[in-house]
This record gives C-alpha cells, sequence and structure tokens, in this order.
C-alpha cells in the first residue's frame, strides 16, 4: 500500500509537471482533474485539521488538564460557529458580525502589538549581537524608515535618494533571495515527485 | 443595540485583552486568543463546506457523468477521516499523496517558470542599456543594473555552503568564496532591514487602525 | 587416559595402577571406579584423605566460597566471567602467579571434548599444529584419535555442525538423550546418575550453543579428518568393531588425512564453552600449559581466565586426581555461583546442569574410562555401524541404551580396549558412549526415520537404561541440562528423519538453521548468557557444586591405559602438578593428546561470519559454509560487534563534517550578554507600549492632518495608475483577497485608493475572491469600509457590480485550477476563461502566496498568448512589498502599491478618496518618529551597555 500512495504521488506530479511543457489538451485535462481533486482535497483536510483541534481540546478537557477551560471555550466557540454557519451560511450578517467582532479584532490586535515588541526587539539587538550584520540590518531599517518617515514639513530631504539607494540593494538581494527560495522548491518539489521525499507518509 | 454597535462592543473589549499582553501573559489574553480560534476554526469550517465541499463536490453528483468523475476525489477525500485515527491513518495517505504530488508538481513548474527563468532574464535585462534611453539615465540604470545583478548573484553565492578542509583539519571555505559571500551577507542584510521596516509600518498600521477603531468607537459610543 | 595423580608425589601413574610408579604410594584403588563397575555416588570428604594437603585447602575454601555464593549462584548463573573456576577457586587462593604456567596448554586449551584425548601418550610441547599434526603420525594416537574422534566428532557435531552423516548418526543418539536433559540449564543436583551423565549434558548444550554462536566447521572436520588418517595409516582402528565402523563412517567424508590440521580440536574448546582461541595460542607457546586445555573443557573461556591465573593450574590437579580415584563423587558442595570458573564445568560432570563443562568433566574421566572398554565392547561397533552414514537407525522409541547392560556404565569400555590392543580406550570410549545408543539403532530397522539427536522419546532411560547406560550418561539422557538443546535436538530430529539427499543424509543445512533458530527462539536468552563455549558468561556455568562434582568425578580409565603407548610421557603429560609447573613438559604431550589439542590458538578471536568460514570440501558436508564453526566457539561468548556507524565514504564524511561545521557557526548562539534581570526588561517593554499607545492615541484622538503628502508617486505606483486607465469599462476584473484579518486594517487603507479609482473610473464588474477562508468574510468588510458598496459611495451591490466566490483551496493547486478553468475551480465563477478578466487585482500581505499567482499568471501568459496583456496589479502590505519589487522591476506585476506611504499619495492623486490612509499617515508618521527614535537611542544605549558588560566580564576574567 506504501507503494501504491508512493506511485499515485509520484504519477500525479509527474501529469502536472509534464503539462507545464507539453501542454497538451488531454495533458491538460488530466492535469485539471488532479487540481481540481487537490483542492476538494485540500478542502477536506481543513476539517480533518479542524477535528483533530477539537478533539485534543476535548481530551484536554476531559483529562482536566492546565488549560481545559480555555479549551472548553474553544470548542464551544467553535461548535457555536461552525453550527450557526451551517444554518445560516458565511454570508450572513451574523457570521459577519462575528468575523468584525472577534476575528479581525483579535487577529489585528495581535499583529499591532508586534509594532512594540519590534521596537523592544530592536533595542535589545545591539546588546545581544554585535556584528556587522547586526549593525547593517538595523542602520538599514532605521534609514528606511526615516526615508518613509512623513514629517509635518514634508518628507525629509533625500528621501527618494536614499529609496533609490536602498531599493536598489534591496531589490538585488531580495531577487537573490527569490532565486533562492525557487531553487530551494524546485528541489524539494522534484525530491517528492520522484518519491525521495515523501511526506504524504509513504515513508 | 444594533448588531454593529455589539460587533464593535466585542471588538473594542478584545482588543483591549490582547494589548494587555504587553503588561505580560495573563487570563484575558489567552480568552480572547482561544476564542478567536474557536471561532476562527468554526467559520473556516463553514467557509469549507459552503465554499467548496457543497459546490464542489456534493452539489455535482446529480448526474451519472459527474459522479464518475468525482467519485474518485470522493473516496479520497472520505479516506482523509481515517486519518483522525492513528490505527488506519494510513488509509489517508493516498489522498495525501495526490495532494502532495500535485503541489510539488505545481510548485516545480511555477519556481521553474514563473521565478526562477523570469528573474534570470531581469537581472540579464538590467544591463540592456537600449531601453534605457540616452544620457544619465544609461549611467544609472547601468549602476542600478549592477547593483543588483550583484546583490542577486551575492546573495546567492552566501548560500554556497561548499566548502574544504584546510591543511590543518579545519573546515573552511574557499577564501575567494567566503568574501563573496560575506558581501552577500550585506546585501541580505539590507534586504532584511528593508522587510523589517516593511514589517514594523504594517504592524504599526495596524496597531494604529485597532487604536483607532477603539478611539473612534468610544468617540462614538460616548458621543465626544 | 585418565591418570591417577599419586598424592604424595604429584604425578599421575595409570588408572590401572593401585600404587605410584614413581614412589609406590598407594593411589587410593578403593575410591577410583574400576572398569565395568558402576560409579557411585561418593562424597568428597572421602577423598580428601587423598588430596594433598594444598589442594584440600583449596577445596575447602572453594567449598566455603561456594557454598557462600550457592544461592546467588543458582539464580545467577553467569555472573562472573572473570572469576576463576569454581573447582580451582580455592586452588586460585593458594596457587601463585606461577601456577598458571602449571597448567599445561594443552589441558586448558583442549575443550570438553578434548578430555577424552588427553590419554594420548604426551608429547613434547608443540604448537597446536604440530599437535594435531602428530596426531595423525603418533602410532598411537591413532588408537586414542579414533576414540578421540568419536568422541570429538559427536562433540562436534552435538555442539557445532555437522561433519558428517556418520558422525551425526553416531552422536545423534546420546545427543538425543542428552538433548532432553538440555533442558536444565545448571542443574545443581547431586545425583551420582546426573553426575555421571553430566557430561553429555553439557556436550549437547555445548553444542547447541556453538551452532547458534560459533560455527566452527573446519575445525570439527579437520580433527576427524586426523583421526580418519591416522586410522587408516595405523590401520588401528579397524581391530575395534566399533573404531572401525565408526572409521568408516568418516572414510567416506573424510578421506583425505587433513587431521593434521590444528583446527582438528578446536572444537573442544567449544565444548568446554571455553573460548580457546585466546588460550590455544598462549598454550602452544607454553608447553607447560599443556594441560590448559582442560580448563577449557569446562567451559572457561581463554580470554576470560588467562592462563596466568594460578588457581587454574591447581585445579586442574585437583580433578585429576579426582578423576583418577573418585568414581562418581557426591557433590557436596552445591555453589553455582562461579559458572565461568575454568574447572567449574567439571562440576557438570555430575550435574546435568551444566552442560560443556559437564561434558568436558565427564569425557576427561568418565568417558576415558568406559574407553577402556572400546576394545571389548561390541557397542562400540554398532555405533561405528550406526555412524556409516546411516542417520540413526534406532527405532525412535527404543531406547538409546537399552541393549546396554548394567554394566556397561563403564564396564563395556575395557572391553573396548582389550579389543584394540593400539587403540586407546579414551577415544572409543567417548564414541563408544556415544554410540551406546547407535548400537541399538542399528539393531533397529528403522533406523533411518529415527533421529540420532531423539532425546528421550525413543529412548525413555528407563530401569534398562540405568544398566545398560552408565550412570553419568544417565542424566544426558533423562533431562536435558541445556534448556535450548531440545529446541535444537528436536530440529535434528527432523532434520535426521529426512534423510532424502545421501549426500547430506542428516540434511546438515537445514539442522543448522533450524537448530540455530529453535535455540534462539525459547533459548536464546541461555544461550546469550549459556553459552558453552563461552565459559564466562554461562548461567549454567560451573558453580561450586559441580566443583565438587568434579571430585566425585571417576577417574578415567583410559587415562590409565594410555600408559602403554608411553608411560612416560603420559606421566609428564598428566603429572600435573600444581605446585610445580614445571612437572609438564611438552614432551609429555601423548601424540594423540597432541592432535586433539584444541586448534583454536591459531585461530582468530573473532567469531567469523558464515561467510566468513571455509566451505567444507570433502565429506557429506562437502559444499556446506559455515557448517562447522571455523573460529574459536569459546569467543561466542563476546557477540560480534556490529558496526552502527554509517557506511560513508572518507569523502562524504568529510563533506558532512563540512556542512555541519558551517550549520554549526551559522546556528551556533552567540554568547548571550547575562541580562541583568527580567523586570527592566519588562518595565522596558510596558514603557515603550504606553508610549506607543499614548502617542498614537493622541494622534488619532485629535484626527492630525499636519503632515503633508507628497503627490509624487513612486514608478510601480505610476504603472498601476496607467493600468487603471487603461482598463475597459464594465469590464470584469478579478481582486484575489490575499491577505489575513491582522492586516485587514492596512490592506483596506492601501488597496482602497486604488479599488475606489477602478470603480470610479471603469465601473467594472469585480470578483472576489479570498485565498484563505477567512478572507472571504474580508471582502464585504473591504467593501464597506472603502465605500464601495455603500449606498452613499459608490453604491456597488453584490451579485450584479461585484460578487463574492468566496474561497479558493488548494494553495497553488488551486491558483493553477483557477487559472486554467475558473468556473471549473470555482463554479460560481462568473466568467469561463479567465482571459476573461481584464485585470487581476491581487491584494495580498505575504510575498510568498503573491508569488505563487505571480508565477502561475506568468506561466499562463506564457502559454496563452491573449493573456499577455492582461496586468496583473498589486496591492501588498509594507511587509511583502520589498519582496515583490523584483517581480515589478521584471514585468511579471504591471503595479505595485506598497504599504501605507504609497497609499496614501495614491489616495491623494484619486482626490484623496477613500481617505482610510490619509487618516492613519499623521500617526503613522508619529508612529514612525517614535520607533525611529526608540531604536536609535536603545540601540545606543544598548550597544554601549554590552560593550560596558563585556569589558567588565574580560576585566573579572
Amino acid at each position: 500500500m506504501r507503494v501504491f500512495a508512493i506511485a499515485l504521488a509520484i504519477a500525479s506530479g509527474l501529469i502536472v509537471v509534464v503539462g507545464y511543457f507539453y501542454p497538451v489538451e488531454p495533458l491538460l485535462q488530466l492535469r485539471l482533474q488532479l487540481t481540481n481533486w487537490a483542492m476538494i482535497l485540500a478542502g477536506m483536510t481543513v476539517l480533518v485539521g479542524i477535528y483533530n483541534l477539537v478533539a485534543v481540546h476535548m481530551e484536554k478537557i476531559r483529562t482536566r488538564q492546565k488549560d481545559a477551560i480555555y479549551g472548553g471555550l474553544l470548542v464551544l466557540s467553535l461548535i457555536i460557529t461552525f453550527g450557526m454557519g451551517l444554518v445560516l451560511g458565511p454570508d450572513h450578517t451574523f457570521m459577519r458580525a462575528m468575523v468584525d467582532a472577534i476575528i479581525v479584532p483579535v487577529e489585528a490586535s495581535l499583529m499591532a502589538i508586534l509594532a512594540v515588541t519590534l521596537i523592544y526587539a530592536s533595542i535589545r539587538l545591539l546588546r545581544r549581537r554585535v556584528d556587522a550584520m547586526s549593525v547593517v540590518f538595523l542602520v538599514v531599517a532605521v534609514i528606511f524608515l526615516v526615508a518613509m518617515m512623513p514629517t509635518p514639513f514634508g518628507p525629509i530631504p533625500g528621501d527618494q535618494l536614499i529609496l533609490q539607494f536602498t531599493g536598489m540593494f534591496s531589490r538585488g538581494g531580495a531577487r537573490g533571495l527569490l532565486i533562492g527560495v525557487a531553487l530551494g522548491t524546485l528541489l524539494t518539489g522534484l525530491r517528492v515527485i520522484f518519491g525521495v521525499d515523501r511526506p504524504y507518509g509513504g515513508n | 443595540m444594533s448588531m454593529e454597535i455589539l460587533s464593535a462592543l466585542a471588538g473594542l473589549i478584545l482588543t483591549l485583552m490582547i494589548f494587555s499582553y504587553l503588561i505580560g501573559d495573563n487570563p484575558l489574553f489567552r480568552i480572547a486568543v482561544y476564542l478567536f480560534i474557536g471561532v476562527s476554526s468554526g467559520y473556516a469550517a463553514t467557509v469549507v463546506w459552503h465554499y467548496v465541499l457543497v459546490p464542489k463536490l456534493f452539489s455535482q453528483l446529480g448526474t451519472i457523468n459527474q459522479l464518475v468523475l468525482l467519485i474518485i476525489p470522493l473516496i479520497l477525500s472520505f479516506s482523509l477521516l481515517a486519518k483522525l485515527s492513528p490505527r488506519i491513518s494510513w488509509v489517508g495517505n493516498f489522498a495525501m499523496a495526490v495532494l502532495v504530488g500535485v503541489g510539488a508538481a505545481v510548485a516545480v513548474g511555477g519556481a521553474l517558470i514563473g521565478t526562477l527563468l523570469p528573474q534570470a532574464q531581469a537581472a540579464m535585462d538590467a544591463f540592456d542599456l537600449g531601453s534605457a534611453g540616452g544620457g544619465s539615465s544609461v549611467f544609472l540604470r547601468l549602476v542600478e543594473g549592477t547593483v543588483m545583478f550583484l546583490g542577486t548573484v551575492l546573495t546567492l553565492a552566501s548560500f554556497h555552503f561548499s566548502a574544504g578542509r584546510a591543511p590543518d583539519g579545519t573546515v573552511k571555505r574557499n577564501p575567494v568564496f567566503e568574501s563573496i559571500a560575506s558581501v552577500g551577507r550585506i546585501f541580505i542584510a539590507i534586504t532584511f532591514g528593508v522587510l523589517f521596516a516593511g514589517v514594523y509600518m504594517a504592524a504599526l498600521t495596524a496597531m494604529i487602525e485597532r487604536l483607532s477603531s477603539i478611539i473612534n468607537f468610544t468617540r462614538q459610543f460616548i458621543g465626544l | 587416559m585418565a591418570d591417577i595423580r599419586c598424592p604424595s608425589c604429584g604425578k599421575n601413574n595409570p588408572d590401572f595402577l593401585t600404587v605410584c610408579q614413581f614412589c609406590q604410594t598407594p593411589l587410593t584403588p578403593e575410591s577410583t571406579l574400576q572398569i565395568g563397575e558402576k560409579p557411585t555416588k561418593k562424597n568428597t570428604g572421602e577423598l580428601e584423605n587423598i588430596l594433598p594437603d594444598w589442594l584440600r585447602d583449596a577445596r575447602q575454601q572453594s567449598r566455603d566460597l561456594a557454598e557462600e555464593d550457592a544461592v546467588q549462584a543458582a539464580s545467577m548463573p553467569k555472573t562472573q566471567k572473570e572469576e576463576p573456576p569454581d573447582l580451582l577457586a580455592g586452588l586460585a587462593f593458594q596457587s601463585t602467579g606461577g601456577d598458571e604456567d602449571q597448567i599445561p596448554d594443552w589441558l586448558s586449551s583442549i575443550n570438553p571434548a578434548t578430555q577424552e584425548k588427553p590419554s594420548a601418550p604426551a608429547i613434547p610441547a608443540a604448537p597446536e599444529s604440530d599437535f594435531f599434526a602428530r596426531f595423525n603420525k603418533a602410532e598411537s594416537a591413532p588408537k586414542s584419535e579414533p576414540v578421540q574422534n568419536d568422541g570429538t566428532s559427536f562433540m562436534g557435531q552435538g555442539t557445532d555442525q555437522p561433519q558428517d552423516a556418520a558422525e551425526r548418526d553416531e552422536l545423534s543418539e546420546w545427543l538425543t538423550q542428552t538433548s532432553e536433559q538440555l533442558i536444565e540449564p545448571s542443574s545443581l543436583e547431586s545425583d551420582a546418575s546426573q553426575i555421571e551423565s553430566g557430561w553429555g549434558l553439557n556436550i549437547e548444550e555445548s553444542s547447541t550453543p556453538e551452532k547458534e554462536s560459533v560455527p566452527k566447521p573446519e575445525e570439527d572436520l579437520s580433527w576427524l579428518r586426523n583421526l580418519e588418517a591416522t586410522s587408516k595409516q595405523t590401520g588401528e582402528l579397524s581391530t575395534p568393531k566399533q573404531d572401525e565402523d565408526w572409521q568408516s563412517g568418516f572414510d567416506s567424508p573424510f578421506s583425505s588425512p587433513q587431521s593434521s590440521e590444528p583446527e582438528d580440536l578446536s572444537w573442544l574448546n567449544n565444548l568446554g564453552r571455553a573460548s580457546a582461541p585466546e588460550q590455544p595460542a598462549q598454550q602452544s607457546a607454553q608447553s607447560q600449559n599443556d594441560l590448559d586445555w582442560l580448563n577449557n573443557l569446562g567451559g572457561t573461556p581463554a580470554t576470560e581466565q588467562p592462563a596466568s591465573r594460578p588457581s587454574q593450574p591447581a585445579e586442574d590437579l585437583g580433578w585429576l586426581n579426582d578423576l583418577g580415584t573418585v568414581p562418581a563423587m557426591e557433590q557436596p558442595v552445591q555453589k553455582p555461583t562461579q559458572p565461568q570458573e575454568d574447572l567449574s564445568w567439571l562440576n557438570a560432570f555430575g550435574e546435568t546442569s551444566e552442560p560443556a563443562q559437564a561434558a568436558s568433566t565427564e569425557l576427561s574421566s568418565d568417558h576415558l574410562s568406559w574407553l577402556n572398554r572400546l576394545g571389548g565392547t561390541s557397542e562400540p561397533s554398532q555405533t561405528f555401524d550406526f555412524a556409516q552414514d546411516q542417520p540413526l537407525e534406532r527405532p525412535p522409541g527404543a531406547p538409546a541404551f537399552e541393549k546396554a547392560s548394567p554394566q556397561d556404565d563403564l564396564g563395556w569400555l575395557n572391553e573396548l580396549q582389550g579389543t584394540s590392543e593400539s587403540l586407546p580406550a579414551e577415544p572409543v570410549a567417548d564414541f563408544s558412549i556415544e554410540q551406546d545408543k547407535p548400537k541399538d539403532v542399528v539393531e533397529s530397522t528403522n533406523a533411518q526415520h529415527v533421529s540420532p539427536f531423539n532425546p528421550r522419546g525413543t529412548a525413555p532411560l528407563s530401569a534398562e537404561e540405568g544398566t545398560s547406560i552408565p550412570e553419568w550418561l544417565r542424566n544426558a539422557t533423562e533431562g536435558p541440562s541445556m534448556p535450548m538443546g531440545n529446541n535444537a535436538l528436536d530440529q535434528f530430529r527432523e532434520d535426521f528423519h529426512i534423510p532424502t539427499a545421501p549426500e547430506e543424509p542428516f540434511s546438515w543445512k537445514s539442522f543448522i538453521l533450524e537448530a540455530r533458530q529453535a535455540d534462539e527462539e525459547p533459548v536464546q536468552p541461555q544461550s546469550a548468557s549459556v553459552n558453552p563455549f563461552t565459559p564466562s558468561n554461562d548461567p549454567s556455568a560451573i558453580s561450586n557444586q559441580d566443583v565438587e562434582s568434579l571430585f566425585s568425578m571417576d577417574m578415567p580409565d583410559w587415562l590409565s591405559r594410555t600408559e602403554p603407548v608411553s608411560d612416560e610421557s603420559i606421566t609428564q603429560e598428566t603429572a600435573i602438578n600444581a605446585e610445580e609447573g614445571d612437572a609438564l613438559s611438552p614432551a609429555d604431550l601423548p601424540s594423540w593428546v597432541q592432535a586433539m589439542r584444541p586448534v583454536e590458538a591459531i585461530i582468530s578471536e573473532s567469531a567469523p561470519g558464515i561467510e566468513d568460514q571455509p566451505t567444507e570440501r570433502q565429506g557429506p558436508l562437502a559444499g556446506f559454509r559455515g557448517v562447522i564453526p571455523a573460529a574459536p566457539i569459546g569467543s561466542s561468548r563476546r557477540p560480534r560487534a556490529v558496526s552502527l556507524t554509517l557506511q560513508a565514504s572518507s569523502e562524504q564524511q568529510s563533506s558532512a563534517a563540512i556542512l555541519e561545521q558551517l550549520l554549526a557557526s551559522e546556528t551556533s548562539p552567540r554568547a548571550l550578554v547575562s541580562s541583568p534581570s527580567v523586570m527592566p526588561q519588562q518595565m522596558l517593554r510596558r514603557a515603550i507600549a504606553v508610549l506607543v499607545w499614548v502617542v498614537l492615541g493622541i494622534m488619532i484622538y485629535t484626527r492630525s492632518q499636519m503632515m503633508p503628502v507628497s503627490p509624487l508617486l513612486p514608478s510601480d505606483a505610476r504603472d498601476v495608475t496607467n493600468v487603471v486607465m487603461n482598463i475597459s469599462d464594465n469590464a470584469p476584473v478579478l481582486v484575489i483577497l490575499d491577505y489575513e484579518p491582522a492586516l485587514a486594517g492596512e490592506m483596506e487603507a492601501v488597496s482602497g485608493p486604488l479599488l475606489d479609482q477602478l470603480v470610479v473610473l471603469r465601473h467594472p464588474h469585480m470578483s472576489f475572491l479570498a485565498t484563505s477562508p477567512n478572507g472571504t468574510a474580508l471582502v464585504e468588510r473591504l467593501l464597506v469600509n472603502t465605500n464601495i458598496n455603500q449606498p452613499d459611495g459608490q453604491g456597488y451591490i453584490a451579485g450584479q457590480n461585484y460578487i463574492n466566490m468566496g474561497y479558493l483551496p488548494g494553495g497553488e493547486s488551486g491558483v493553477l485550477a483557477f487559472i486554467e478553468a475558473p468556473q471549473t475551480a470555482i463554479p460560481s465563477s462568473p466568467v469561463l476563461g479567465f482571459s476573461e478578466y481584464a485585470a487581476i487585482i491581487l491584494l495580498t500581505d505575504h510575498a510568498d502566496s503573491a508569488r505563487v499567482w505571480v508565477e502561475q499568471l506568468h506561466i499562463l501568459k506564457q502559454a496563452d498568448s491573449t493573456l499577455a496583456s492582461q496586468p496583473l496589479l498589486a496591492v501588498s502590505s509594507a511587509q511583502a512589498g520589498p519582496m515583490l519589487q523584483p517581480y515589478a522591476a521584471s514585468g511579471q506585476i504591471s503595479g505595485l502599491i506598497s504599504g501605507l506611504s504609497d497609499a496614501v499619495r495614491y489616495e491623494l492623486v484619486n482626490n484623496s478618496r477613500p481617505g482610510i490612509a490619509r487618516s492613519y499617515w499623521d500617526a503613522f508618521g508619529v508612529g514612525l518618529m517614535l520607533a525611529i527614535t526608540l531604536i536609535v537611542l536603545g540601540g545606543l544605549w544598548s550597544l554601549f551597555a554590552g560593550i560596558r558588560s563585556r569589558r567588565a566580564e574580560v576585566a573579572e576574567g
């Protein structure tokens, strides 16, 4: 069975990859079917993951672990939301209100406190690590912020020059990073396609 | 009290609960986080059910042809439920194999055709002075292209970890590669500095948005 | 070749002598077991007066020690490897370091089975190879050789691996009997019968473990070859029927006189569980240690108990005295505590507990005595017949010793000797003993179906057996001392029952395999611990009781009968003076003893694998590899080290080391400056938080707009405007919400101007698609906050002017599916083909997710020329903008608006609609100033503080 799973992964991967280079209609249709199946399966994995989340917290509640009460809150809110969502649908006003009242504020707040945390981390950086990388990193960040910073007197003089100068370096570095990421993705994907890596449990 | 006001009030409370984390970890923060996770997961499940499974799987089972086409994803989808049980989790490996195989293939194609080749081509096109017009723009373009090219190459070189063994037995990179990599790390540091600034600006914007919502709601609620 | 050591002068005398030939001292005939006399259990106390004072004291000490450790020894058989043998334990105390030399090498090196051989006339100590060479050459040796061969053969078979079908036949029966007793790993029984039969048990026990652990095929066969060769040369073997038959059985397999090979007797080490390998080498070098092999007989590993131990020589001599005098000692002291001691195995003679050791001891004593009868006993002949290629013809039900008269216990050995003058009784005796069963087997017609190793099922030791079989054999038949042995023997039976292939009547291959498996299954735990060839670890290792049993052993007659061959040599050989190692000279060794001398000395300690072992070239085992152990079995105790290291080449290893070093350098944490405390950090963080809140709150509360906005758009933002201008009116536009609610505020502020501009100028039919589940709820929020779907705003109506297509699952796969067939991927898509979209607006907060869209759209554009002009506009968060700029520079993104700074300018261009960005702009500016100030000041403070603290640390050293 393990071999079958591996063969399935390799075959599906090869079909999709070959479709990029030989866009013949049958192959494209087959690739379309595979990608559609992948979409369905991805949606199913979301449900499976959510069920697993519930199971974990239910176990916490059952065993009365430390944060069981929070787990109970999580499970309760999840069940209510999902139940209401199944009945009312995600576009219902109530569901939107849930999003506006809970999801967006909490998530945005979590992102907001990052503004404080990043300042604190920047201050502590040179105390923990003093080297060229750290200095350059922090100096560039400050310079870039200065260039982006509005003042009551308008942009600081030379802001565009700074942005262009830093932009050249940053774009060069970003391009290198993107190529590096692409190479890594290429290598990892090929390993999966060729069955070297089997993250789907075929090891 | 309308739904909007209740929603805004809840948002205000939850925002303050999250902000309380800056003082220290506390139950309020945890309550807000766990509530968020629960609601977010429930909403995600709702969205998946309504936007994915129902329209793409169950609603298309009416005809025989569609059933034949969807029988495989249907089986594979339900086989994923086996992942919930460690004893039979292997049943879900087939669906995961399809998912991972297709995803890897798409990533490979995208990385190669969508990033590697275009970005390499763009790095070379930076030296195409013909499209730069004339005068100082040519010089600026040449400088910019050179810097970006060097940044690209040196950044990639910094990830080159090949090394040899020195006569004393220590493992060292080639001095040439080491110097190149050190310059490449400077480019990376610059890039990360810019990214850090961007992250901070995004976080700052989020903070402003949260504070704005709080203040605006308070002002509206109090009538100031 | 049992000799009686004179209690006064310490020299050995033939067992038939009642008075020492050297000092005329009575040799205590009453204590000796006469030929034909049934051995009786005797108390060791009776022998005390016979023993020398030093030996008496030593024994007493050993008893004391044994008594103390008796309980532990019973429960923990093999705990002490390096301890001296039980029997010699007491001697060890008295003996000095020089006592080691007193033990002849051949005694220490020879395994239990080799005890049978010592009867050969003493030949000056020579290397083992020479020893074996002499075995062939020596005239007298052949006599003993066949007998020894018998003993050895069966030992070898039983222990290691089948040499010949004939050998197996011969040995099979007694093995079968003993197999039953194998179950008992180390019985502390003091029964005389057990004592008598103990050797058999030991043999079997030793055999099974050998099979498992250290097979040495060549060695076993080699000595057999020697035996055969000698028998052929001398023709002495032919005289006794037994010898002849037996020899004939071996003739076919071992026609070539390769007995000279030193390996021939290596199996002997295994028999005694002793790790012969190391010892033999030492022994060969030292002629004085000729008798050391006897230690090995007891299962003492040469490695564990090197010859250097003083106790061993004394012990050896001590038990030899007992052998000569005491027919069957009681086992007064039952101390299983010291299983590993060199002579502890001797205890097993009287007991069924310890296989190899007991076997060795009995072999040395009992079997030697019965060897005397070989000449006159008809049993040997039967055994020979049996040995001839016929597996075991004894009917399964027939007891192996049925026909053996009660007098046969040891008396028949005398007969054997009488018949064959030339033949030394000892080896024959061994063989005859073994062939006690074969006798019956020969008579029985169903011999083929009866496995020679069938222990008890065929031959229940009834009263007849007790009579016919020597008592010392009785134990072997009654109960297996080795638990493993039963299983192994059962497998022997099966294999033996299937004599399909004439070449392999016993199907040794399967036998070996099955025996190994069988041994491994139930017995492995014991085998590991009770490996007869690994003297030290045996759980059933010889205990003090065994030591006592050693003294209870009868002096083998054959030891005394060896005199005819060469009295001088025998006396020199056997006169192992515990006090004086000089008593033994290399020349004392009988030729046959030398021939039987364990060859293990030459063999390396490490047991070779089956692949490493040579393939049998002759005999029924021809073609088999690893059937007979080629390495010293005694070393099997030490499991062969298996390298768990990855088999990587040096280059690979160096590369791995380089990578590891690089990674370590990259990931190694830097030395952290000791933080003063946690409270200041928390205070600092709280202070920053309060400061940010206060400053931003003031700016937001005041609704300040004092900070001007530059109307100068970045180049990428200008491209966005250009794209918007080129979009046709009412064209379908795809808006992808690729951001999380966390950055909804920023994304709404950043994308608001573009969407407003697009709606105002082009009135497109917008299709919203979210790539995150929660993104679907953000569509309405976005449209509300940007006033697009508000009545007082643009008035867009859901389903009419825009559509929320929901969530696109699958990540990259979903993107590809949607790009290829929008309606297939998203059934609610208003367009059939992706090319119908006039523009694609990507609202993203993450570079990776945006990269997927950029890549797939680029591929699609290359594949479909009609899509080449389809613009892709990206509106990104500030955190994702820098990583998307290369795509904008490469043209894969038509226009880019990144962050609030771009948005506020774009909003200004768009007539300040919707105004979200502008409302944030002052607070954004103040927040940046605050952040820059804090970072700079705090960074400098941290830098100096860090430098100061480092200097302080350096100053402190």
